[in-house]
């Protein structure tokens, strides 16, 4: 029952791990160039995710299946034709039924094949473990690739075009356009610099600097309760001395 | 790695010492095998989407078509344009999908690359019969110019909107360049569409002129503009009084009938303002109809004594189809602004101007500065106060000052950063009082064609009559601003001997 649990906990793990504490696009820094190029509208940056999940899942499970079966020797290549499999079928299927997100992440889309969060589960996760813990990997690596795409891709759209668009990549999504900084009255507050490339760098720079400031709140936060405890800690070993020495 | 601490080792049995040739055949044959799967698939699945991709590229396309013509429902093959700089080839658009009903030409340009600021791809609808131009909208197939709201708000939009020569021209949008290439797509498909659909008919210019204004004309002081969008009127050429090509003296506006066999074909000549058109001779340059003796004693009729009025008796036959055509030249004429001459500028120098005298025209009046420029004085006019032109107000000098020079010169040692200054100004000058020492009302550009336009122009068009030639330095085109002032020194002098 205890190996049980354990067990549970470590899938949990591999699931939950991604998501935030090890989030390949702000804590490990994988991944940035097409987060940068694609996240100019929420639509294109949950197309992205959905779109990376099923590269990433479908060739880790696979990976992880056949990790018995390939040969060291080839491994690295075995990898890429299975990842580019998987990124052609995503490639063909947008083209033929999402011909706007297709469009709209372009060359992004292709070069999936050589993004380093893919071939880096790959390598480092489901070449050594079982289906199902690579697919849990997989699965939260694409969840936390997702929120970070989205997390930028909403401020960018709000600044950049002072607009919310809905129905613009995916057309079974009624057309909406919702004005958050810029009215058909003529009010336009809204920066076209947070559209461009620039505006990208800047988003992700201001994310991860929140993201710094929380984790050394919380380093911070640990240190001053590790010393508390250690305080505590001392203070009862005194006053037990004092007790003994009392009693005595 | 935190999730390597969570991996499952897979536990290698001891290794085996190993067949080398059929390892390498395994490893191989296990490569091949991953590959045929994925190959596989990928067919698989390609049989399946590309029907789809196809589909969809072709809905694509025809929303390109669609959005210049509404109606068009299927184009032809596309036909490759060799050796042109803006087209790769065009369709001819139906509006039925069994291709019976042609609706016009949709032509396919190149990607053009619009100095730094990106591309653009557009295809143009250009429709018509012949030599009778109808502009089609414009569908851009991309457009990542870093000024595209702008280009697309300020030019595609009001073209579309209407498409025609004054839409088309109005590139100063406030992405001219952009503006600018997409109206060279235009008019590069419309040239083609007249030099492969048009006829091969030459206006006999010459005798055009003289029979109208009664002289000849130099051939360079001629621009021939297109007219699209009219039932008759073909093209207009615009007569210049000088070489500078500002200042228009008069237009002749060529019209074509054709029905079957009968072909009329008049030119007719226009000056005035568009709202106050004077009409001028015309003449037939084809005539293909039965009633060719009647059009004939009608025109001579009309030339005795120009003027629409003139028009109302040419009610039947071939004479009802010539006032048609004379009367879309006047339309083609008046859409265009009217005649765009120098002393329509005038009251921008001077107020309360009652009358004009008729110009004086000089005849090698001109001077060479000390830094590569020559001044030339084209002509000059008197503006009076009263209509009867008893008190004049000023004199009026229409200068030119071209530049052709490497910076720095030897007379200006101290001149940093080597350059070769080019510059065109075209201007008037109003010189008022005392003979030999003139005031200087007003100075206005009519064009500029240097790299320094707005220092130019807000110079000239701000100078005051205080101004010294001295302040000219510093001002980020001192040389073509001192070349302004030999332009003004010459008119001083002229004004001096008149």
């Amino acid at each position: 029952m205890a190996t049980q649990t354990k067990t549970r906990g470590q899938h949990k793990q591999n699931f939950l791990n991604p998501i935030w504490k090890a989030n390949p696009l702000f804590v490990l820094l994988l991944g940035t160039c097409p987060a940068l190029a694609v996240t100019t509208s929420i639509e294109q940056a949950i197309g992205m995710g959905i779109l990376f999940t099923i590269v990433l899942v479908g060739s880790s499970v696979l990976i992880s299946l056949l990790r018995k079966v390939i040969p060291e020797e080839v491994e690295t290549p075995a990898y890429i034709i299975i990842i580019a499999t998987f990124v052609t079928i995503v490639k063909m299927l947008s083209e033929a039924f999402l011909p706007a997100l297709y469009e709209g992440l372009g060359v992004f889309l292709s070069l999936l094949v050589v993004n380093c969060i893919v071939l880096g589960r790959a390598e480092a996760f489901a070449k050594s473990n079982g289906v199902y813990d690579s697919f849990l990997d997989a699965l939260g690596n694409s969840v936390g690739y997702l929120i970070a795409l989205l997390i930028i891709a909403v401020v960018r759209e709000i600044l950049g075009t002072g607009v919310l668009t809905f129905g613009a990549v995916f057309p079974f999504i009624p057309k909406t356009v919702i004005p958050v900084l810029k009215y058909s009255s003529g009010l336009d507050f809204s920066i076209s610099l947070f559209a461009r490339p620039a505006g990208g760098f800047i988003v992700y720079g201001v994310v991860e600097a929140c993201i710094a400031a929380h984790n050394w709140h919380q380093k911070d936060k640990e240190l001053a309760l590790k010393r508390a405890a250690a305080q505590a800690a001392a203070l009862k070993a005194k006053a037990q001395v004092a007790g003994e020495a009392k009693s005595v | 790695m935190e999730t390597m601490q969570n991996e499952n080792k897979v536990q290698n049995p001891a290794p085996k010492p190993k067949n080398e040739p059929l390892h390498w055949l395994m490893v191989g044959g296990i490569l091949s095998a991953i590959g045929l799967v994925s190959a596989l698939v990928l067919t698989a699945l390609n049989l399946v989407t590309d029907p789809v991709i196809q589909n969809n590229n072709a809905k694509k396309q025809l929303a390109g078509y669609r959005a210049i013509y509404e109606n068009c429902a299927a184009v032809s093959d596309p036909v490759t344009i060799d050796d042109n700089p803006e087209l790769t080839e065009y369709y001819i658009a139906y509006s039925d999908s069994a291709k019976q009903q042609q609706i016009g030409y949709i032509y396919n340009s190149k990607t053009i690359t619009v100095k730094s600021y990106g591309n653009i791809h557009a295809m143009v609808g250009i429709a018509g019969e012949g030599d009778n131009v109808v502009l089609g909208k414009v569908y851009l197939v991309e457009d990542s110019l870093s000024y595209k709201n702008t280009f697309e708000t300020g030019y595609v939009e009001p073209y579309n909107k209407n498409p025609s020569e004054e839409t088309l021209a109005a590139v100063k949008c406030g992405a001219t360049f952009g503006a600018q290439a997409l109206n060279g797509i235009i008019s590069a498909a419309r040239e083609h569409f007249i030099q492969n659909f048009g006829d091969s008919f030459v206006e006999p210019l010459s005798t055009d002129s003289q029979t109208i204004w009664g002289e000849e004309w130099q051939s360079d002081w001629i621009k021939e503009t297109y007219l699209s969008n009219y039932p008759y009127a073909r093209k207009a050429y615009r007569f210049f009084e000088d070489d500078s090509l500002y200042g228009e003296w008069g237009q002749l506006i060529t019209t074509k009938y054709s029905s079957g066999d009968d072909i009329i074909r008049m030119t007719i000549g226009f000056q005035g303002t568009e709202t106050d058109v004077q009409w001028g001779k015309m003449v037939l340059t084809q005539t293909q109809v039965s009633d060719v003796e009647a059009l004939n004693a009608f025109v001579t009729s009309y030339n005795a004594a120009p003027s629409e009025e003139a028009l109302a008796t040419a009610n039947d036959g071939s004479l009802a189809i010539l006032k048609s055509m004379a009367l879309d030249a006047k339309a083609a004429f008046v859409a265009a602004g009217g005649l765009q001459s120098t002393e329509r500028r005038f009251g921008e120098l001077e107020s309360d101007i009652a009358a004009i005298s008729s110009p004086k025209v000089y005849s090698g009046q001109t001077q060479k500065g000390d830094h590569g420029d020559l001044a030339t004085a084209y002509r000059s006019w008197s503006v009076y106060s009263d209509a009867e032109k008893t008190t004049e107000k000023a004199k009026i000098y229409k200068m030119r000052v071209q530049m052709s020079v490497d910076h720095p010169v030897s007379s200006d040692p101290s001149a940093y950063l080597p350059e070769h200054i080019q510059s065109d100004t075209v201007y008037l000058i109003a010189l008022s009082g005392d003979k030999a020492s003139p005031n200087v009302d007003h100075m206005l550009v009519i064009n500029d064609s240097s790299g320094r336009n707005k220092t130019i122009t807000d110079y000239i068009n701000g100078f005051q009559n205080d101004n010294v030639e001295d302040g000219v330095v510093g001002t980020d085109a001192t040389y073509t601003l001192k070349g302004i002032w030999t332009g003004l020194k010459l008119a001083k002098s002229l004004y001096a001997g008149e």
